[in-house]
């Protein structure tokens, strides 16, 4: 495994095992890599908003947008460093359909020495009929504030 | 439907247990303060990142919004349920893993579009973790 593949896989371990709310969802990384971040959830309706349609909330959805931009900007990095989000946008653009998986992508498009700019979407089956659009910006810490540490690898 | 009836009877308990979403991330209403305020205890499920001991930037998103709905609901001129448009959040500090306090204010509430700010903080009220700027479709 190349140590890219090796950094991809760990950012993947840390979002499955240590992040509560995924592990609450039965969650997957379909694409983890320096171009995007792809994650499948399946239907819960634990999650809704409405009772009466199933439609997810729409701020639970602005929760998995914020975590997979995290993860794409991450994967951009392709180093050891902290993120911190400074700003999210979320624009709802249509309602979610009950009993239908959501695919959460997001990548990071502009990375400087000390800010990343992301982007991402969620949809069902066709990328094109996005539910959700997001866009955030995060500052990145010093090399020495990691949280990744590819020594010691992350545990399940 | 369900929602609709108790958006009309302003019962806000009522609308919190009703959003399954809500539910699930132990919203509620802070009755003790005197201006409308929610309160969402902490649980681990709201944890972003065990190992740096901060809440979810999601959940705290997830929180502003629903801070927001909850002041539009209990202003009581409704015509509908609130649709959620947009939602802008400013991360502010680093939230802790303790309880979250949220306070809603209504810009403008026009027949069509709601204008809404919401903010939330933790054990200072001068110290805010994160504002938000919300649009609710109301009308048309």
């Amino acid at each position: 495994m190349s140590s890219s593949a090796m950094f991809f896989d760990a950012i993947k371990q840390l979002f499955l095992t240590k992040l509560p709310l995924s592990r609450e969802l039965d969650v997957q990384v379909e694409e983890l890599n320096e171009a995007r971040a792809l994650v499948r959830m399946p239907y819960d309706a634990q999650f809704a908003g409405d009772p009466d349609s199933g439609a997810l909330h729409g701020s639970f959805i602005a929760a998995l947008l914020d975590t997979t931009l995290g993860m794409a900007v991450l994967a951009r990095l392709n180093q050891e460093r902290a993120i911190a989000t400074v700003d999210l946008r979320i624009d709802y653009l249509n309602p979610s359909q009950r009993d239908h998986d959501l695919l959460i992508e997001s990548e990071c498009y502009r990375l400087t020495k000390n800010l990343a700019f992301g982007r991402g979407r969620a949809y069902h089956d066709t990328p094109t009929r996005e539910i959700a659009s997001a866009a955030s910006t995060f500052i990145i810490g010093a090399p020495q504030s990691s949280q990744i540490n590819l020594k010691k690898p992350v545990v399940p | 439907m369900i929602l609709r009836g108790l958006v009309d009877s302003g019962d806000l308990e009522q609308v919190i247990a009703t959003v399954p979403f809500f539910t699930w991330m132990g919203l509620e209403i802070d009755r003790a303060r005197p201006s409308l305020t929610t309160h969402l205890p902490f649980r681990e499920r709201h944890v972003g990142n065990e190992m740096i001991g901060a809440l979810h930037g999601g959940i705290v998103a997830a929180f502003l919004e629903a801070t927001a709905t909850i002041a539009l609901v209990a202003d009581g001129k409704l015509e509908r349920v609130p649709k959620p448009i947009n939602l802008t959040v400013d991360y502010l500090r680093s939230a802790k893993t303790e309880s979250l306090y949220g306070e809603a204010t209504i810009a403008k509430l026009g027949r069509r579009v709601a204008s809404l700010r919401a903010t939330c903080w933790q054990e200072d009220r001068n110290a805010p973790v994160a504002d938000a700027i919300c649009h609710f479709l109301v009308g048309g």
